[in-house]
């Protein structure tokens, strides 16, 4: 891996924030996350992140207090609306057809000589929506790999979680939709898990920058 | 954005001109600091604080020699000097010290740009205020202003092998003058520890 690449990985998140315009982070001089390299399986990978709890934030800046302590701050729309987000990722170069479902290999930036992105860790948080006619108080992508593997609770979902190689009930990439709203603090967000408020649906393996574009374009027109 | 090994490269393929380096934490800029001492192993250089205009005045005129005027209307602004210098320059500009400093500066434009060049160090808060009082300056280093906040911490296996975790002496005690508190040579050598070099993997 080049420093190059890391960089365009870098510059490409930065130019989809900024093209957004809706996001902003004060006091930190236009800066819309926080990003860094880091070693994970001998493998270099760029973390891009802000609004993180501060057990997530000592993990992917090892070594870098200050940018840690830095990346708790998230970003903010319109004054009250939060987002927090981390990727851990990397150029992909292989054939993505190929991957295991539990891994993450997304569509990126083919323009910039990116054209796939393997992530570790990856999501988007959006809190305290402001007032919309769907009552959204929360969106939320997740890349999570925490029970995907779990026996389903339903009998029925048992053989499609053989099929699929994960719980369809927990897919590892995930969106949730929610218009009951969810307390958040020092951030840690209570769960509903197996709850009719929660929708957790399955949706595939997005491209970040077009999670990212959708939603400012959604927040945009709020009026 | 780019990595302090980048700006390195930069000054040393550019051999003058004028780079600057931007940054909001002292730890930002202590860890990029590291890296392009390291990187910049065989180019002299020569730091100095310029944290009022009357201080800065003497020293760079020690720096730079003066040329005979033709006319005796020699001003402040007056892009009049002939520098006779080996070293890097790399001037750390105290904060809000921009609108006294910056025009001194504006007119000593072309002996700071000359061989082998000058690094200029300005707080991010400082720099839109810099530029403004020192406009021509600021026209040579428009594609060469480098933010230490956003740097990645990636280096090269011939960097890290002369990576220091301690900065010069003289360097410390500047930035001892500047806002903000230097990490621990601890909280260096564990970032210098969790990120080997950059190989092709």
């Amino acid at each position: 891996m080049d420093a190059q690449s890391l960089q365009t990985v870098q510059n490409t998140f930065e130019k989809c924030f900024r093209d957004s315009a809706i996001f902003i982070r004060s006091g930190f001089s236009g800066r819309y996350f926080e990003a860094d390299e880091v070693r994970w399986d001998n493998k270099s990978w760029i973390v891009i992140a802000a609004g993180l709890d501060e057990g997530q934030a000592g993990k992917v800046f090892r070594g870098n207090q200050n940018r840690a302590e830095k990346s708790l701050a998230p970003l903010y729309f319109r004054g009250a609306c939060e987002m927090s987000l981390l990727f851990v990722a990397r150029p992909f170069h292989g054939d993505p057809a190929e991957i295991s479902p539990l891994s993450l290999v997304t569509p990126f930036a083919p323009q910039q000589g990116i054209r796939w992105l393997e992530l570790r860790e990856a999501y988007i948080r959006l809190w305290g929506i402001p007032t919309n006619t769907q009552g959204l108080s929360n969106i939320r992508w997740e890349w999570d790999l925490d029970s995907v593997r779990d026996t389903p609770r339903e009998r029925w979902l048992r053989d499609w979680t053989t099929d699929l190689g994960f719980n369809p009930a927990h897919s590892p990439s995930h969106l949730h939709l929610n218009s009951t709203r969810i307390e958040t603090g020092q951030g840690s967000h209570f769960r509903f898990d197996e709850s009719p408020h929660e929708l957790r649906l399955a949706i595939g393996r997005p491209n970040p920058l077009a999670l990212i574009l959708s939603i400012a374009v959604w927040l945009r027109s709020l009026s | 954005m780019a990595t302090a090994e980048q700006l390195a490269k930069s000054i040393q393929l550019d051999g003058q001109g004028v780079h600057v380096l931007l940054w909001d934490h002292q730890d930002d800029l202590v860890r990029a600091l590291i890296v392009l001492f390291a990187a910049l192993h065989d180019t002299p250089l020569q730091p100095l604080l310029l944290a009022s205009a009357q201080a800065s005045v003497s020293d760079l005129r020690k720096i730079f020699e003066l040329r005979p005027q033709e006319t005796n209307s020699v001003t402040s602004e007056e892009d009049s000097l002939v520098p006779s210098r080996q070293s890097l320059l790399v001037l750390f500009l105290q904060q809000a010290t921009s609108s006294s400093i910056g025009p001194w500066l504006n007119g000593w434009r072309s002996a700071l740009a000359e061989k082998p060049g000058a690094l200029l160090v300005v707080r991010h808060a400082d720099f839109l205020d810099f530029q403004r009082n020192a406009p021509d300056l600021a026209s040579f280093f428009a594609s060469k202003a480098f933010d230490t906040s956003s740097m990645l911490s990636i280096w090269s296996a011939s960097t890290a092998k002369r990576m220091k975790t301690l900065l010069p002496r003289e360097v410390v005690g500047i930035l001892g003058k500047l806002p903000g508190k230097m990490p621990s040579g601890k909280d260096i050598e564990s970032w210098v520890r969790e990120h080997p070099p950059l190989t092709d993997q």
